[in-house]
Formats: C-alpha cells, structure tokens, sequence
C-alpha cells in the first residue's frame, strides 16, 4: 500500500522532535526540507513524510563584535546575509547558490526563498572559493542543536569562536545533509566584509600555464582569497583569475605589486565588477543548460594531469576552482557511460569524484558521493547507528548504508 | 576526581600482556619498570600521577595495529601519548592500561611545495613543521605556547590552538589529512593532500576527539606563505573595559589582526620584573596587537589600530621599528606563564573561553572570587578569540591550597558557562574539566557524544576516563527507546 505523504511544518525545536518521534514510531522515513534548492544534490529521497523547516525561522543572535551569529535552521539565506551585511559582516565560507544551475524547484510553501535556507547551507556544507584561505563551511560552524534520529534534541558545541568541549560533532553534522540529525538552530563564526575586492584577470594562458599561475598565486604571501580558471572550450576564451580583498588604501598596491613576482601581467577588475564575476564562479549559472556536473576534488598539482586525461577519455567543459583544487566538469547530452572512467582518473591522483548533477537514472546506476574504501564505510555506518540507527531522515540522500 | 575502576584482572595478567607486546615491539621499545615509566606518570598537568601498566614505544603503523588488535581481543585498555605537554591531563596513563607512546613516529614523509602540505608521522614537534618549511618562506600556522616541545598527534588529539588562531584557525582548520588505526586493525586515510569535499567529515570529528577514537599514524597540514612583514604594537589602558572595546573595535572596523593578546595589571607587572619588554606598568590592561602582511596592509591596519584604540582612552601606543623591537615585545607575552610562575610556588592555568564582552563582568567576579578564596590571580588572555588563561597562583606545600586553587578554577569555568562560554577554549577536557562537562551539556547531549565513541570503540578501550563524566555501557546507550506509537500523540502539528 503506497503510504500517505505527510507534511509537517513545525514552529518550535519540540515539535521537531515529536514529529522525529512520530516517524520512528510509524517507521516512516522523512525528508527534511529547508526551502529545497539543493534538492537536486545527492540522491533522491524516498519518503513517506516531510519535515518542512521555514516556520523555524529568524535570527536568534546577531553580535557583531563577538562574530557569531545564530539562526533558526529555517531561516533564508538572504536575511542572514541581509543582517550581516547591515553590520558590515559577512559567511566568509561564501555558501553557494546554486539553484540556477541546479534549475531547483522552490518548494517551500510561504513563497519564494531562493537562496535556500540557513539549515540547508549547512546541512549541505557546500563553500565557495574563498575556501582556498578562509575555510569551508565546517570551519565556520561553532555549535548547533537538533534532533538526532533517535528522536532526542541535543546541543553541540557553543557560541564562541574558540571552544575545544567535548567531540567537535558540529563538524560531523556540517554536509551530512540531514542524515544523522534534523537541525534546529546554528551558530556560526562570521568575518568582516572586506572594504574593497579587486582581480586579477589574465587572458590568453593555455591551460597548464594558467593552472600553474593560480597555484604560484596561492603561495604566495599577498593574501590571494580566489584563484580560478576556466578553459578556452567553456567559456570561448581562457581565462586566469585572481581575487583579492582588503583595504581600499592598500589594494591597488598589492595588485601592483604582485605581478612582477609572479612574472604576469594582467587587468585589473574593481569591485563591483569582482563581486559579479566571483559570484559567478561560486555559483555556476553558466552552466544551467548542462546535463550533467562533476565536482572533482584533487591535490591541485595534479590538476593539469586530471584534466588532459579527462580530454583524453571523457571529454567536456572544465572549469577550475581553489588554485585548481577543486574541477568542475560539464557534459551535455546521454553520455552517462563514463562515470568509471571519471572515478577512476580522480582516485589515480588522490582525488574524489562528485556526481553534482545528473539525472536521476544516471544517479541510480553510479553513487553521487565518491564511494568509500570497505574500513572506511563500514565506520562511517556505524557512526550513522550512532545517531540514526533506523536510516529514517533523509534515507539514501547520500547514497548511504 | 573519581578514578576509573581499576580492573583487576588485567592487573593479574601483566605477565601475559608484558609478553604479548615484547613479540610485537621487541624487548627495546618496551618499559615496565617503575623507575623507567616515572618520565610517564603524568603530562604538564602535574597534579595528577599514575604509573601506567607498562609503556610501549611502536615504530610501525603495523605494529600500532598488532597492538590495538590485541588490545581489542584481550580487552585491554590503551592511552595513547604525543609528547606529554597536554594541560589538562589528556595522556594521564591508566594503571591497568598500555601508554603507547608515539615518540618514534618522529619523522617528516614529505614536503610538497606544490600542494602547499607536508605530512607528519604524530610525533614530529609542532615547531619542525615550521622549521622544515621556513627557508622557502612557508610556516605552518597554529603555534600553542609548547610548540617546541608538543607533537602534531598531539595537536590533532587536542584540537590546539595558539596566539594566532584568531586570524588563522585552530588545528582543526589546517589540517589536510589523517590517517587513523581502528581498535579493528583497520588503517584508514581521511582527507587528503588538498581541501576535501563529501561524506562524513570525520577527520573533523577526530581531530580534538583526545585520542578516544583510534591512533593517528600520520597527519598532513596545510602550510601557509610566511606574510612579508609584521608589526608589533603595545597598548597601553587605564581600564580592562577600554581595552577589551578596542579589540571589539578593531574588529568591527573589517581588521582581523594576526594576534591579539591581553594581559592585565599583575600578568604585566610580573613579566616586567622578569623581562623587561618595555610593557606599561601604569596600565590596568596591556594589548599585544600583531599586524602582518604586505607593507601597505600594515601601514593601513596600524593608522586603524591606532584610531579606535586612541578613540577608547589608551593611554600608550608604541609600535615596533624593527623586528628586534617586535621579538622583544613579544618575549613579554610569551615569557608570561614562567613570570606569573616566580610570584609563587605554583600556578595553576585555565582555559576557558568567553563572549568578548562579558570580560569586564567575569574579570570584576574573578577579582572577587580571589578575595574569598585568598589566591591571587594573573590574567592572560587571548582577546581576540575570547579564550582566558586565568593563571592562580597557589602553594602546594601550605595545606589546603591546592584543594582550594583546584575550587576556584572550578567556579572560574562555571563562570564563564554561565556568561555564555565554555570549560575549553584549546587545553581539552581531559580528565581536569572531565567532572564539569555536565555544567555546559546535557545527559543527553553526553549521551550523543558517548555513541560517537561506541561507534569507534564498542568496549570503551581507547583513553577510557578522560572526557565524560559518566561512562555508560555502549550497548545501553544504543538502544532506542520509542514512545507509544500513534499519530493522534501530534495533535498540535500542522500538516498540509
């Protein structure tokens, strides 16, 4: 019998955990939901009941000269970055939007939260390219409370920005996209918004020697926040970009200055026009029309390498982030044959291959997530058991046992 | 402090075990006289001595999982040690359990410029990561006070940080990649040479876990480019509450200095008379504000600095010239610890971390606290962060006096839970905060914490003591209890 679907949209942490305790009662799975833009990453969810988070919402603390801000789980993006920016603040993990690229359905039901939601940013632990210096998203995360599925509402961590009490779970919850608990409230670390951003834009450099540009950037000692590249077939022409953030009486010097050392010249891009480009390179809306999107994660040295045996076997767009750590690679039409090879040249050079977007019978043939070694999965379930012993929130999102 | 119950029968069987690990590690890594483990019996929280079963020193990942399997099989229980530094008693040995020391685990595999990582085995010192990558300009970043002496393992057990954590993170930020022996024998990698996306980050949750959940063999960290120049300044206050302003100031004027210390009145006047930095002695609150990057960053972050700090009524600036000048300002700081040390026999350290602007009200409560228990107190504080270091000072010979530091400091972190903070902000809980742990988290909050370890370590053999308050059986804690079972228990849920 096909089980009734059920929606839930709690306005308190107590109600979140009776309804935790109402699917482990009637052992009915449950997707948890913030405003669903990254619905599209990881695997379907097949469930009987949804827990919709957006009535859990609003700002809980917002304190500028502590750094931290807690929220509601449910609490749009765009008021969290609303209200840090007001206080000159921003995530300096730089959470993505993807829902353009992702062409997400927002299936929330008080309207329009395009951004997603605070609760899904972290749950889904997804950072943007100032990763390369400031952290990702689990570097940003302090503390949390939530329901585990075992129906129980716990805290972790605290709301300061150093704080060593206890296993560092907040950690462990960022990017287990609900699995393991349904989250309630976060606090987080935030950073100053930088006064001015300029880039570095070098045209021209064949791949290699602009991989070798970003990498030469991120070592060196002016404070590079960006070091993107993208290759002559995705975007026309190639292109080199180097991002910096600071002061607006010292910037343009070090613009100046880091280009005789790196032996590059390039144009300077001011920060209106940076915003726009590295909002761009974070998100990826060039790329809605794609079919298919794999995240690459792999030591950048070996980027150059990855990538020409990726020409060589699979083919495709490639984009590169994180000074080439991070390769973003796009396929239009069937070719969904190829997900071994791509594992395969990822692991050869100690990376992680990452089915960002696909469609759904590509999902079911290939994990999303790069599959781990035996050891390794069979700990990681156990610490599932350890907080989710019945695989009830979110089942399968990550293509887990 | 409740001890753990000591097992008896392990106690019986030491001929047993002392044989069972001579096959595996041979007769020269291995210790069981009382007089050879006595360097053992404690770690730099001396207060507290136990001589382990025996002490075993591997030199192999395969020997560290023989022994872990056997560990596992025999039930015996094993506390895993870097360099012994740690502050709050997080390698403090067990009488019936093996101490692995990781000592031999000294060596650097590789340093790779291209990646920007190098890879440690647990026991290379925190400081020779530095000292292997300085002369192409790089440095690996969180520098805890003990950096010559602690070990990277050490580092990742206790998530430590440093005088520059403010601006670039914790262990727990830099490092890349670990790899881990289970209980099971099992050798597992987390991370890798660069960032990692995708599964459960449980390199997160390792690093700072205080060597529960299994033994780093090896440990990858990200080295950073060294900034070009630095600058120190040395700020002078009539009061701690302008002092602590003008470290908020600072920052919600977009500026994230490279370090920003706190010292107060006696913390000053104690490393005055030890070092002479060149510190104001008139001052109620002296910030040791370091500035480092391109020369043009710092010329705009000391015009910015001097502003808001001159703005809340500093009463001296003076900025370092030279890098002499700046290392002598900094000898201050960093000589505070054995300064505040000569104004009595002992000293005791704390850790907690605070919100920034709770400081004036737990400094002015501290002050009282140390009226009623008849200990004076010197503070160093890491201010940006907000982590305290209130360093009581006591006689251990003068009955009582130990018993009555060992209360203060107590209500000193209960204090800062109250305000809004935490028992640890990077010494670890260990078995010194252990008996707190319920003054900040639930029973199930614990509860939740306690799993996390089952998963790794199902029979509690893994620094068992340190941490939690309460063991619990991990067969107990896995149960799930449902509640009865019908939809009409929900009545108030809305549903669509």
């Amino acid at each position: 019998m096909p089980m009734e679907e059920k929606s839930f949209h709690p306005r308190s942490e107590e109600e979140v955990e009776e309804v935790v305790k109402w699917v482990l009662a009637t052992k009915t799975p449950l997707e948890i939901l913030g405003s669903g833009t990254k619905r599209g990453i990881g695997h379907q969810v097949e469930a009987g009941a949804r827990l919709h988070m957006e009535r859990l919402t609003g700002i809980i603390a917002c304190e500028p000269g502590e750094l931290v801000l807690s929220a509601w789980a449910g609490t749009p993006m765009e008021e969290i970055e609303a209200a840090l920016a007001a206080e000159g603040q921003h995530l300096a993990f730089e959470p993505p939007d993807y829902s353009q690229v992702l062409g997400s359905q927002d299936c929330g039901t008080d309207g329009g939260t395009h951004g997603g939601t605070f609760g899904g940013a972290i749950a889904a632990g997804l950072s943007g390219p100032r990763r390369l210096i400031a952290g990702g998203a689990r570097d940003h995360v302090l503390g949390l409370t939530g329901v585990t599925g075992r129906g129980e509402t716990f805290k972790i961590g605290g709301r300061v920005v150093k704080n060593v009490t206890g296993y560092d779970l907040s950690k462990l919850l960022t990017g287990s996209f609900g699995t393991l608990a349904a989250m309630t409230r976060v606090t987080v670390k935030v950073l100053p918004r930088p006064e001015a951003i300029r880039t570095l834009e070098v045209s021209g450099l064949a791949r290699e020697a602009g991989l070798d540009l970003l990498r030469r950037a991120a070592a060196s000692p002016f404070s590079v926040t960006g070091a993107a590249f993208v290759d002559e077939r995705a975007a026309g022409s190639s292109g080199c970009f180097l991002r910096l953030e600071g002061r607006a009486d010292e910037i343009d010097v070090r613009l100046n200055t880091m280009q005789a050392p790196l032996s590059v010249e390039g144009a300077a891009i001011g920060s209106k026009a940076s915003g726009d480009l590295w909002q761009g390179v974070r998100d990826l809306p060039a790329w809605s029309a794609m079919d298919i999107i794999w995240r690459i994660n792999l030591p950048r040295a070996r980027a150059a390498e990855v990538a020409s045996r990726v020409d060589a076997e699979v083919g495709g767009d490639m984009f590169f982030d994180w000074a080439g750590a991070r390769l973003w690679l796009a396929l239009k039409g069937e070719g969904t044959a190829n997900h071994e090879a791509i594992r395969k040249i990822a692991e050869a050079a100690g990376g992680k291959a990452m089915l960002f977007k696909a469609p759904g019978d590509l999902k079911s043939e290939t994990p999303v997530f790069h599959p781990e070694p035996d050891a390794l999965a069979t700990l990681t379930a156990r610490v599932r058991d350890a907080f989710d012993p019945q695989r009830i929130l979110n089942p399968g999102r990550m293509g887990e046992r | 402090m409740k001890t753990m119950p000591l097992d008896q029968t392990i106690i019986d069987r030491r001929a047993a075990i002392i044989a069972a690990m001579r096959a595996i590690v041979g007769e020269e890594r291995l210790i069981t006289s009382d007089t050879a483990m006595r360097p053992y019996e404690s770690d730099a929280l001396t207060a507290y001595r136990q001589l382990p079963l025996m002490v075993v020193l591997p030199d192999s990942v395969e020997e560290v999982a023989k022994i872990l399997v056997y560990a596992q099989k025999e039930n015996v229980k094993v506390v895993p040690r870097g360099a012994g530094t740690s502050l709050s008693g997080g390698a403090l040995p067990l009488a019936d359990g093996i101490l692995m020391s990781m000592a031999r685990f000294n060596e650097i595999q590789k340093i790779d410029y291209d990646n920007l990582c190098v890879t440690a085995g647990p026991g290379v010192t925190n400081l020779s990561i530095t000292e292997a990558v300085q002369d192409r300009g790089f440095y690996y970043a969180p520098d805890p006070s003990s950096r010559i002496a602690c070990t990277i393992g050490g580092n990742v057990a206790e998530n430590s940080g440093g005088m520059h954590c403010l601006k670039y993170g914790l262990t727990t930020n830099n490092i890349l990649g670990l790899e881990m022996v289970l209980l099971t024998g099992d050798v597992i990698t987390l991370g890798s040479d660069d960032f990692t996306e995708g599964g459960l980050d449980l390199m997160g949750l390792v690093t700072g876990s205080e060597g529960m959940l299994g033994v780093v063999t090896s440990v990858t960290v990200r080295i950073l480019p060294a900034p070009p120049e630095a600058i120190t300044m040395l700020v002078g206050f009539p009061s701690v509450e302008a002092a602590g302003e003008t470290v908020a100031g600072i920052m919600r004027r977009g500026l994230i200095p490279g370090a920003m210390e706190m010292m107060d009145r006696l913390a000053v006047k104690a490393t005055e008379a030890f070092v002479a930095s060149g510190y104001p002695l008139d001052a109620e609150a002296v910030l040791i504000i370091e500035l480092d990057g391109t020369r043009e960053e710092i010329k705009s972050a000391t015009a910015l600095v001097k502003k808001v700090a001159s703005g809340f009524g500093a009463s001296s600036i003076v900025v370092s010239t030279s890098e002499e000048e700046r290392l002598a300002m900094w000898q201050g700081r960093m000589s505070a610890f054995p300064a505040v040390g000569r104004l009595a026999p002992d000293y005791y350290c704390m850790d907690g971390t605070i919100p920034r602007g709770k400081l004036p009200e737990v400094l002015t409560a501290m002050s009282q606290m140390s009226r009623d228990f008849g200990l004076e107190v010197a503070n160093v504080f890491h201010a940006g962060d907000g982590n305290l270091h209130p360093l009581i000072l006591y006689d251990a010979n003068e009955p009582g006096q130990l018993e009555r530091a060992e209360t203060f400091g107590e209500e000193i972190l209960k204090l800062c839970v109250r305000v809004g903070g935490v028992l640890t902000g990077e010494h670890g809980v260990g078995i010194e905060k252990r008996d707190l742990m319920s003054e900040m988290f639930t029973e199930t909050d614990l509860n939740v914490q306690q799993r996390v370890k089952c998963a790794f370590d199902p029979d509690g053999l893994l620094n068992p003591g340190k941490v939690f308050p309460t063991l619990h059986r991990c067969a107990e804690l896995g149960r799930v209890h449902i509640h009865s079972a019908d939809g009409a228990r929900f009545p108030n849920l809305p549903r669509y």
